[in-house]
C-alpha cells in the first residue's frame, strides 16, 4: 500500500510501521507485550467488524466522516479499539470508564456516533450508558462475551457484539479516507455548561507527527511513557509518536502510576512526556534524584506552566536528556510552540516559568489586541496561531467555530484564538502570562469554570454559583476547584454526590462553601477575587 | 517533642479532601490509590501529613504503594515509624 505524502492518514502511519517492524514490541500493558503484528491483527479484527455494516467512502463529506466511540482505559482492547476505529475509516472518540455514565451518553449523542467499542473496564457502566442513548448503537466488546441479560434488555434498540462475533482480520478492506476527515474528536470543557468537541483532521495530526519525528529523531528502539489518559490530546504523542516510529508504548499500571520515578527505570523508558505536575509530584515525594534517569534521551512537558525549578530538577535527574517545554491547545493539535530548557540559560535568570518559546516549523504565531491587530513588540496580548495544525473546529458548532477560528485584518490564513495572554520578547521568545477568560488548568486538564458553575446551578437549584481555581500556584496553575453558593439550604453532601454523576473527577469541586451573600465589585458583578481572598 | 496520635477518623478526613468518589463506604482495606479512588497527586499532601504524625522525615524508599494503599496499611505504617 503506497500513499503519496498528501493522502497519509493516522492509521496509515501505524500500518506502515507495523509492516516495517512486525516483530518489534508495540505495546506493553497489563503485564502483556504485544508485537506490531499482534496489535495490527487485533485492530484489524475490530476494523473488519465495524466495516461489516458500512465502509467510509470518498463520497462522505470530509467533516462528516463517521465516528466510533471507544470506552476504555489503558488496555489492549482499548488501544486496539482506537486503531480499529481508525483502520475502519472512522475517527475515534475516546471516553473513560471513570466518567459518569450520563456524561458518556451525552458525548455519544453529541458525536452522533452509531458505534461503541468497550474494553473490560467499561463493561460495568454499559447498561447505564445504553439506557441513556436513544439512537441505535452497535456495541463491540472485543475481549468479553456478551451478557445474555444485557442483550435481551436492549434487543429492540442496540446490537451487542462480543469477542465471538469479531470478524476475521483478513476481511478488512483498506478504507478511502480523506485527509480532511476527523481522525479524532476530543471533548474539552465548555463554558456554557456542556463539553465541546474538538475535531482534528488526519492532515493535522500527521503533520504534528512529522514534525516531532524529525525533531526528536524518534526510532524503533525508543520506549515511550504513557502517563496521559486517552481523552487528553497529548496522549496522541505517546501512542502515535511510538506507533509511527516502530517504537514501544509502555503503560504503567495503577500502582506504577503512583511512583512514576521508579517506573522510568523499571520500564527502561527512553522518551518521557507528561504534564509538569507529574514531575513536581516526583520532586515533592523526593523521588526525583540527580542521575536517577540515565536512560532517558527525551524529557518533554506540556499542558501547563513548567516552572524553572522543576525543569532544572528533571534535567539533573536525566543528564542525557533533551528537556523541552511544549505549548498548545487541542485546537492546534497537541503542541505548536516549544522552548528547550538549558541550565544557565540567561533568558531564565529572572524567570519563574520556562517560556513557551517559538512556533513549530510551518506554524505562525501573532500577539494581537481585541480587534485582532498585532500589538507592539514586547506588549502583551492574545496569542493567535495559524498553520497546518489548525484543527477542523468544534463538532456541530459552527457559531463557536467561527468565533474562535478567525481571519485577522489583512490575513488570508485561518488563525485559532487561544485565549491565552502572552508576550513576544525581543529575543523572539513567547512567554505565557495567563488566561483572558475563566479557564483554569488543573494538572493540564482544561476546565472552564463556567461549565462547573452551570452544573452547580442546575444541581443545587440555585440562581448563582461561583467556581474558582484553588489553590493557585505562582505559575498560574490550579490545584483544584472551590465552589461558592449563597444558599444555606443546600445539602452540600447530597450536592457533591449529584455533581459526581455529571462531572469528570478532575472537575469536581474539592470544597463547597456557603456564603451569606456574594460580594460585588464596582460593576455590580460577583467579585471573584474577594471570594478567592476568603480562602487564604 | 510529642507527636499527635493519628486516628482513623482524622486520616479519613485528610483523604476525603482528595477523594474522587464518596468515601462513605470506605473500609480499612479499600484500595485507595491503585483503584483511582484517590488521585496520585494527593500523595504529596499525604506524605507531609504522615511526616507530621510520625515526627520523621520520609524518603523515596517510603514512597511505596504497598505502605499507603489502604487505611489499615497507612495506620500500620505510621505505627511502625513511630516506634523507631
Amino acid at each position: 500500500m503506497s500513499a503519496s505524502p498528501d493522502d497519509r492518514t493516522l492509521h496509515g502511519e501505524f500500518l506502515r510501521a507495523a509492516a516495517d517492524h512486525p516483530e518489534r514490541p508495540a505495546l506493553v500493558v497489563d503485564g502483556e507485550t504485544l508485537s506490531y503484528s499482534a496489535l495490527r491483527r487485533r485492530a484489524l479484527a475490530i476494523a473488519a467488524t465495524l466495516q461489516g455494516r458500512r465502509v467510509a467512502s470518498a463520497d462522505d463529506h470530509p467533516a462528516e466522516a463517521p465516528l466510533t466511540c471507544v470506552l476504555g482505559q489503558r488496555s489492549a482492547a482499548g488501544f486496539a479499539g482506537i486503531l480499529g476505529a481508525l483502520c475502519s475509516g472512522r475517527g475515534y472518540v475516546p471516553m473513560l470508564p471513570s466518567y459518569p455514565a450520563a456524561r458518556i451518553a451525552l458525548m455519544i449523542r453529541r458525536s452522533r456516533a452509531r458505534e461503541l467499542v468497550v474494553d473490560g473496564g467499561g463493561l460495568r457502566l454499559l447498561a447505564d450508558v445504553l439506557a441513556a442513548v436513544d439512537a441505535p448503537l452497535r456495541v463491540l466488546m472485543p475481549d468479553a462475551a456478551v451478557d445474555p441479560a444485557l442483550r435481551e434488555r436492549f434487543a429492540d434498540k442496540h446490537t451487542l457484539l462480543g469477542a465471538d462475533d469479531l470478524a476475521d482480520p483478513a476481511a478488512w478492506a483498506p478504507p478511502v479516507v480523506s485527509r480532511d476527515a476527523a481522525a479524532y474528536l476530543l471533548f474539552t470543557s465548555g463554558s456554557t455548561g456542556e463539553p465541546k468537541g474538538v475535531a482534528v483532521a488526519h492532515r493535522n495530526i500527521v503533520r504534528f507527527l512529522d514534525v516531532v519525528r524529525e525533531r526528536y529523531d524518534l526510532r524503533p528502539e525508543d520506549r515511550f511513557s504513557h502517563m496521559f489518559e486517552v481523552t487528553f490530546d497529548l496522549s496522541l504523542f505517546d501512542l502515535f509518536g511510538a506507533w509511527s516510529s516502530g517504537a514501544c508504548l509502555c503503560c504503567p499500571d495503577g500502582k506504577q502510576r503512583l511512583l512514576p520515578a521508579r517506573y522510568v527505570g523499571d520500564a527502561g523508558l527512553s522518551v518521557w512526556f507528561s504534564v509538569p505536575s507529574t514531575a513536581l509530584l516526583m520532586k515533592d515525594t523526593r523521588t526525583l534524584e540527580a542521575g536517577a534517569f540515565p536512560g532517558l534521551r527525551l524529557a518533554l512537558f506540556c499542558g501547563e506552566a513548567l516552572t524553572v525549578p522543576v525543569a532544572a530538577a528533571f534535567a539533573e535527574a536525566a543528564p542525557a536528556a533533551i528537556v523541552e517545554n511544549l505549548y498548545g491547545p487541542t485546537e492546534l493539535t497537541l503542541a505548536c510552540t516549544l522552548y528547550r530548557y538549558e541550565a544557565g540559560d540567561p533568558a531564565l535568570a529572572d524567570a519563574d516559568v520556562v517560556p513557551i518559546g517559538a512556533p513549530f516549523p510551518g506554524m505562525r504565531a501573532k500577539v494581537v489586541d481585541e480587534a485582532l491587530r498585532e500589538v507592539a513588540a514586547g506588549d502583551s496580548g492574545e496569542l493567535i496561531v495559524a498553520g497546518p495544525q489548525v484543527a477542523l473546529g468544534y463538532w456541530d458548532d459552527p457559531a463557536r467555530t467561527a468565533a474562535s477560528f478567525v481571519r485577522p485584518p489583512g490575513e488570508d490564513a485561518l488563525f485559532y484564538r487561544t485565549g491565552d495572554r502572552v508576550r513576544l520578547d525581543a529575543d523572539g521568545v513567547l512567554r505565557f502570562l495567563g488566561r483572558l477568560d475563566h479557564q483554569v488548568k488543573i494538572r493540564g486538564f482544561r476546565v472552564e469554570l463556567g461549565e462547573v458553575e452551570a452544573v452547580l446551578r442546575r444541581e443545587a437549584g440555585v440562581d448563582a454559583a461561583v467556581a474558582v481555581g484553588w489553590p493557585v500556584t505562582s505559575s498560574g496553575c490550579a490545584g483544584g476547584i472551590v465552589a461558592f453558593l449563597d444558599d444555606a439550604a443546600v445539602d452540600v453532601r447530597a450536592l457533591r454526590r449529584r455533581l459526581m454523576e455529571h462531572l469528570p473527577r478532575y472537575m469536581l469541586p474539592t470544597q463547597v462553601k456557603i456564603v451569606d451573600a456574594f460580594p460585588l465589585n464596582a460593576n455590580g458583578k460577583i467579585d471573584r477575587n474577594a471570594l478567592r481572598a476568603t480562602l487564604s | 517533642m510529642a507527636v499527635p496520635t493519628l486516628t482513623k477518623e482524622h486520616l479519613i478526613e485528610q483523604l476525603e479532601v482528595h477523594a474522587r468518589d464518596d468515601l462513605g463506604d470506605l473500609t480499612d482495606d479499600t484500595e485507595l490509590f491503585s483503584s483511582g479512588l484517590i488521585d496520585s497527586f494527593a500523595m504529596v499532601d499525604l506524605l507531609l501529613f504522615l511526616e507530621k504524625h510520625t515526627g520523621t522525615r520520609l524518603g523515596p524508599e517510603d514512597m511505596d504503594v504497598d505502605n499507603l494503599n489502604t487505611i489499615a496499611k497507612i495506620l500500620a505504617f505510621v505505627a511502625s515509624r513511630k516506634r523507631r
